[in-house]
């Protein structure tokens, strides 16, 4: 009872406090920041790295064997997806062309099925999983096709991915030289919008190191500094009443 | 083998089929993983995937053998057909990740008649069966048709021939069918019932099913590597000669009954014959940098000869072969354009072959032939392998953890000031050391107490080093270390699922603001494979992956929870115990290992929950080779609480006692053979 009495006397005295939430404290009694930003990263830096191995000739070669299987692999009709997943683009492509009326072009390039490319033969398979409905007879045209596919896929294993970038950069090069001595009719632009894009680009330009964005030639970013509200204010046109 | 059955392994191979076969087969595989073998109405209870979806994935992993479907045994005179179960193949799933050193091993090693086309042709016939798991040879005909970009006609004949080979060759079996019964896992002698009302009728029903059993796995295994009769015949001989060989092929009707009939014959890669062929480079590798490259061009020369007359994926050591018939088997090698560097005299690298104290290539005086020299497979495997520990250990705790490591190894037992002395260190660093690899599990430590209260004071410690526990924690670690690279392989693919798909489509116009994404992720991805890769073929050494279907390792032990392999792996375990315990050589010859198996020996035990399951196989070995040990002990615990509450079995030498504990113990069923 006492004890009870206790405890009730001290919840209430230390009520009266408004000490706030429990601060998390160390050894020394300094207060330890409790922000937590995020989770903690799932693959944390490492003190102690190891040497860097070097791709020897020998692993380029294994490498491009283990990349051609698993590029078949995942074009192939065992690779099995979800049917919410084999839709996609696609799906809603074939939608609209049902739903327009345009329906057989999609249907010829109906992906290959199982029973196209295995033998499904009692001898091997349960019978369980066999039913009635798979037979092993396929149109020897689609197994055709599908052996004959073997050869195309070969030919984009060669390219060197440094390379492609080498060439996209000399086409880009060269595609801006022809943009840059044909614009100067082009802008038609105020005053006001050049300076601006000429301080983005100024921006723009400092960070490129670091984000890696484009710059002058790049039209992702051509509307970004396009004014929706340049007539705001302006009493012609309604003042400063918003407008929706 | 223990790490293969743990969760990452299992975890590995389940990453391996989602990367491969989809998100559907992986969920069904990783079931089949964790539950063991299971029929088609629990898999669609559990699984929790629509019907078409489930026979479809079923019907997928069961063409690239990762499932096998076995048929469950029935009593006789049952009235409900046999139950189909699908049974997952771990192995075989890991295995995967090899087929590119698979395919890279025909790429260089395969020479034919005619030289590049026709290693062209193999290559291309065994990247089809990767490829597609399961084949016909229509189908193979049209698949290498495809990849060469030729005619199907143009190339049958050569394809036909190139099959043949490789099938003669053991590198392409025929696929096993789906009616083979579901072999018994093993049961523990102890857990069989001692003539307890046992009748005989019971007992002759046992036999028969197990006969029963053994005949589809012999006939399966009989049939593996035959060339069936359309694929023989046609190989340009002449109408005479092949209706002699149509005559004598006739005479055993119940092949060709197979071979005529309407059954297709499926074709899949073996790839035992792949692991045999890694083993013998490993060996090669191994004695050219012990010894010099022309002991191991010889090596290579006797192994090459002697390649066919091997029964096991794992020989001890390979067929005598004479001088003579190493020097034919030479000029053969290089004839056939094989790397191979000259010799100069070839007598002189086999004088100094006889005086190798590592004993990797051993001679035998006294045939009719003259001096045979044979390369002793086993010793270079371990020779390999404590390499690798020695490595890991040297990594690991530096040099003075390599110093302890390798004096315990060679010494044996010894307590902590000796170990001091003999590496050279101070007794706060030893300490530290011994402590920091007995939690690594390299090391074991035994208490030996003066008095019965096992007090720390009044008790010694002594160390040790038992190279099969490390050897099997190692093997753990590696899988383990595998599945966090292709984890993290996987997680990088899943953060650029974009960028991989375009990469992978072959789409290479990447904008510039990705191009540095685009280097940065390549450059990763090759990292980890690559390293993936190492990992696998250094694991290979450590293990290589045994056929589960194969009649001589099939014993009657495959199940869920233990393997052949493991039983396989235990017999070398016995040896190596006994070569660190006694001391002097392994015995090579056939008469000195029998005479060894009925010394009595002694088999110490080692700290830890593994070295339970490892005892019992060890256990079953012995069983199995047939030892006539006078008195069997049975201990309740490894760690021998008994012994230390009666005293009676020392762990450092033969047991002061000869009583049997049997009214003691038999908790955790372990037997230990005992030297008396």
């Amino acid at each position: 009872m006492a004890a009870r009495g206790r405890g009730r006397g001290g919840f209430r005295g230390r009520g009266r406090g408004g000490v706030g939430p429990p601060v998390a404290k160390d050894d020394d009694g300094n207060i330890v920041s409790s922000q937590v930003e995020g989770p903690p990263p799932l693959y944390p830096e490492l003190e102690k790295l190891p040497k860097r191995p070097e791709i020897s000739p020998r692993d380029k070669r294994l490498l491009a064997r283990h990349r051609a299987l698993n590029k078949f692999y995942k074009n192939s009709p065992y690779f099995l997806k979800r049917n919410h997943e084999q839709s996609g683009a696609d799906g809603v492509l074939e939608k609209i062309d049902d739903l327009a009326g345009i329906s057989k072009k999609r249907k010829e390039e109906q992906p290959l099925q199982l029973s196209d490319v295995m033998i499904l033969h009692p001898k091997y398979f349960p019978q369980e999983l066999l039913g009635k409905n798979r037979t092993a007879g396929s149109s020897a045209t689609k197994q055709q096709q599908f052996w004959a596919a073997q050869q195309k896929d070969k030919d984009m294993q060669g390219k060197d991915l440094e390379a492609t970038f080498a060439d996209l950069a000399k086409k880009e090069a060269a595609a801006a030289k022809a943009g840059k001595d044909g614009t100067g009719s082009k802008n038609a632009i105020n005053e006001d919008d050049e300076e601006k894009r000429a301080n983005a680009e100024e921006e723009v330009a400092e960070e490129d190191e670091e984000d890696g964005y484009g710059h002058d030639d790049d039209d992702y970013l051509q509307g970004q500094d396009y004014q929706d509200d340049e007539e705001y204010g302006d009493e012609e046109a309604g003042g400063d009443e918003a407008y929706f | 083998m223990a790490e293969l059955v743990h969760p990452e392994a299992c975890q590995l191979a389940t990453l391996i089929v989602e990367e491969q076969l989809g998100p559907i087969c992986k969920e069904i595989c990783a079931l089949l993983l964790r539950k063991g073998y299971q029929t088609l109405f629990e898999l669609a209870k559990t699984s929790g995937c629509p019907r078409a979806e489930l026979y479809d994935a079923l019907l997928v992993l069961t063409q690239h053998n990762c499932i096998q479907p076995f048929v469950l045994e029935q009593e006789e005179g049952a009235k409900t057909s046999p139950q189909t179960v699908f049974q997952p193949d771990l192995l075989a799933i890991l295995h995967r990740l090899r087929s590119a050193r698979c395919l890279l091993h025909i790429a260089d090693t395969w020479k034919g008649t005619n030289g590049q086309d026709e290693t062209k042709i193999a290559e291309a016939i065994v990247e089809g069966l990767l490829e597609n798991g399961r084949l016909t040879s229509q189908q193979i005909y049209r698949n290498v048709a495809g990849k060469l970009g030729c005619a199907v006609d143009d190339s049958t004949k050569a394809t036909k021939k190139l099959l043949c080979q490789l099938i003669s060759s053991h590198y392409v079996e025929r696929a096993p069918p789906a009616n083979l019964t579901l072999p018994k896992p093993a049961i523990h002698p102890d857990a069989m019932a001692k003539g307890r009302g046992i009748s005989a009728v019971a007992k002759a029903q046992e036999e028969q099913a197990a006969n029963l059993r053994r005949l589809d796995k012999v006939s399966y295994g009989r049939d593996r590597f035959r060339i069936p009769s359309d694929l023989r015949l046609d190989d340009g001989h002449s109408a005479a000669e092949s209706a002699l060989k149509r005559q004598k092929l006739s005479h055993s009707a119940s092949t060709e009954a197979l071979d005529m009939g309407t059954d297709p014959i499926l074709w899949r890669v073996c790839y035992e014959e792949f692991n045999r062929s890694f083993r013998h480079a490993a060996c090669i590798a191994m004695i050219s940098q012990a010894r010099d490259e022309e002991a191991a061009a010889i090596a290579s020369a006797i192994l090459t000869k002697t390649r066919h007359f091997e029964t096991r994926l794992k020989e001890q050591e390979s067929q005598p072969l004479s001088a003579a018939m190493i020097k034919a088997s030479l000029e053969e090698m290089m004839q056939s354009g094989e790397e191979v560097s000259p010799i100069h005299d070839v007598d002189a690298v086999l004088r100094e072959i006889e005086r190798d104290d590592l004993e990797m290539m051993t001679s035998s005086t006294g045939g009719p032939d003259g001096t045979m020299y044979q390369v002793q497979l086993d010793t270079c495997i371990n020779l390999a392998r404590l390499k690798t520990i020695e490595s890991i250990v040297g990594a690991r705790f530096g040099l003075l953890g390599l110093r302890i490591w390798r004096a315990l190894f060679l010494s044996g037992q010894l307590e902590q000031k000796t170990i001091q002395d003999m590496a050279i260190g101070d007794q706060k660093d030893t300490r530290q050391l011994l402590y920091g690899m007995l939690k690594g599990g390299f090391m074991a430590v035994t208490e030996i107490p003066k008095s019965a209260d096992r007090a720390a004071s009044r008790t010694f410690y002594t160390w040790r080093v038992r190279r099969d526990i490390v050897s099997e924690r190692i093997g753990l670690d590696m899988v383990h270390s595998m599945f966090n690279i292709a984890s993290r392989l996987h997680t990088e693919s899943l953060l650029n699922l974009e960028l991989v798909q375009q990469l992978e489509s072959g789409n290479t116009t990447i904008l510039k603001t990705h191009r540095q994404q685009v280097s940065h992720l390549t450059g990763a991805r090759d990292l980890l494979e690559s390293s993936l890769f190492r990992m696998d073929e250094l694991n290979s050494v450590r293990l290589p992956y045994d056929h589960p279907l194969t009649p001589e390792t099939y014993s009657g032990a495959y199940g869920n929870s233990t393997s052949a392999v493991e039983i396989a792996f235990s017999a070398r375990v016995v040896e190596q115990t006994e070569y660190l315990l006694a001391g002097p050589a392994l015995p090579t010859s056939p008469t000195a290992r029998q005479a060894s198996h009925k010394r009595k020996r002694q088999l110490e035990v080692g700290p830890g929950a593994r070295s339970h399951r490892l005892y019992t196989y060890l256990f079953l070995e012995t069983r199995q080779a047939g030892d006539q040990m006078r008195k069997r002990h049975a201990v309740n615990d490894p760690r021998l609480r008994a012994a230390r509450v009666n005293g009676a079995f020392d762990l450092l030498g033969a047991p002061r006692y000869n009583r049997p504990f049997q009214d003691i113990c038999l908790e955790t069923n372990v037997k230990v053979e005992v030297c008396l």
